[in-house]
């Protein structure tokens, strides 16, 4: 007899709800499937749940287990997914401390709501700032002039600030980097066309280096090196593509207008 | 290029990488780890290629040691991906990748002379991103197999525990 068949049902309900709500978490907060899967996995094992069947997608998460001999299928909408590996990390302790019985599994809902409820680790300051810094340094490793290197760090500020505001309005991933990124490459174009800074595709990209995918693409390989994740890894890898064509549209068009 | 422009370049690139590190909200621990990693990966790199050697076996020893680097600072076989790629962003073919992108519109526009320029840069341009992204992908393979084997003790008792 399977393990999960001594399981009450209400409590194996209970136990793939509250694991299954962490995994989503995860997710949502920009975190790799194999930490999902180790999220859902820790809270499960408290009630001794072994067997079940989960599909990793990047638009729904769908579980089935056998609960009082009829087959029960979840199935949960990711949602949009954002970047806040912060949030991940104290998702994935406050799964290891219901695997370890300091939190009970009921618990675990509260604790997702304390989570996600949590204030930011850097105000919108710090990320625009950090924005115009990443690509000032990109400009700088790229033998930019100091015109060049203000050019970019202004136009990404400006990008940055606006895309804080859309990301706040819920607004699709792909339509703010398009927006986003013909503002950033727009207004370093302008200078550009002016004469100031180094007219060079190293400029252009530095203006929008903060809209680079990255998290996207990393676990996009991260998860299509495992074999159980191929189908979620081929999903955020092109979906990175995807924002990758956005910005080189993007770059084009400021690249034409420069040379016009 | 002289020791002081490697040092120049290396120290902008770790501030890059550790911006990008930053604007991805990555744990407080991992910032330095991504600083050091991603100045010794820019370090290597330029000092091989100062010695002779080519970009692309440059680049496999620079992603090599940052990986080892990161482990040896985290202390574990388990090196966060977002520290090895923010660290290695700076040394990814990233300009190549969008003039592959310029390439591949100039070519369906162009006739003559100018498209066989275009079509040579297309095919540089995209060599030089599937090496690059392939070289840094097997330093990585190689300094995570050289960890796995420092910190062998670690994936016994994770075995041990069903975690793997």
């Amino acid at each position: 007899m399977p393990p999960y068949e001594k399981i009450n049902s209400e409590v194996l309900s209970v136990s793939i709800e509250s694991a299954l709500n962490a995994a989503l978490k995860v997710l949502h907060f920009g975190g790799s499937t194999v930490m999902a899967d180790r999220t859902f996995r820790n809270i499960v094992s408290v009630d001794k749940v072994t067997k079940f069947d989960i599909m990793w997608r990047l638009d729904n998460l769908v579980v089935s287990y056998d609960s009082d001999g009829h087959t029960k299928t979840i199935l949960k909408s990711v949602g949009s997914v954002g970047t806040n590996l912060i949030l991940v990390s104290k998702v994935i302790e406050m799964s290891e401390a219901v695997r370890d019985g300091k939190v009970k599994v009921s618990e675990v809902d509260d604790e997702l709501l304390k989570i996600s409820e949590s204030t930011p680790i850097h105000s919108h300051f710090i990320f625009i700032l950090v924005a115009g810094l990443a690509a000032a340094f990109y400009s700088l490793f790229h033998h930019g002039s100091i015109e060049s290197v203000l050019i970019v760090f202004a136009s990404a500020v400006i990008g940055q600030t606006v895309r804080l505001q859309l990301q706040a309005r819920d607004i699709r991933d792909s339509h703010i980097t398009f927006i986003c990124g013909l503002l950033s490459a727009g207004i370093a174009s302008i200078f550009l066309h002016l004469g100031y800074g180094q007219v060079e595709i190293q400029t252009l990209i530095a203006s929008l280096i903060y809209l680079v995918p990255g998290l996207l693409m990393i676990n996009g390989f991260v998860d299509f090196t495992k074999q159980r994740y191929i189908f979620i890894g081929l999903q955020r890898m092109l979906n990175a593509l995807f924002l990758f064509i956005i910005l080189a549209f993007v770059i084009v068009t400021a690249y034409t207008f420069i040379k016009f | 290029m002289s020791v002081t422009d490697i040092l120049m370049i290396g120290m902008w690139s770790a501030f890059f990488a550790t911006s990008m590190c930053i604007l991805n909200s990555t744990p407080f621990k991992y910032i330095i780890p991504t600083f050091i990693c991603g100045f010794a990966g820019v370090l290597t790199r330029d000092l091989l290629q100062n010695t002779g050697l080519s970009v692309n076996w440059a680049t496999l020893a620079a992603a090599f040691t940052i990986v080892i680097i990161a482990g040896l600072i985290i202390r574990s076989q388990k090196v966060p991906p977002i520290v090895l790629i923010c660290a290695v962003l700076p040394q990814w073919a990233s300009v190549s990748m969008f003039q592959m992108l310029n390439d591949l519109r100039k070519v369906t526009v162009l006739t003559g002379d100018d498209l066989s320029k275009a079509a040579v840069d297309l095919t540089a341009n995209t060599a030089m991103v599937l090496v690059i992204s392939l070289v840094i992908a097997i330093g990585f393979a190689m300094g995570l197999a050289v960890l796995k084997l420092v910190y062998r003790e670690e994936s016994k008792k994770e075995k041990t525990l069903g975690m793997e």
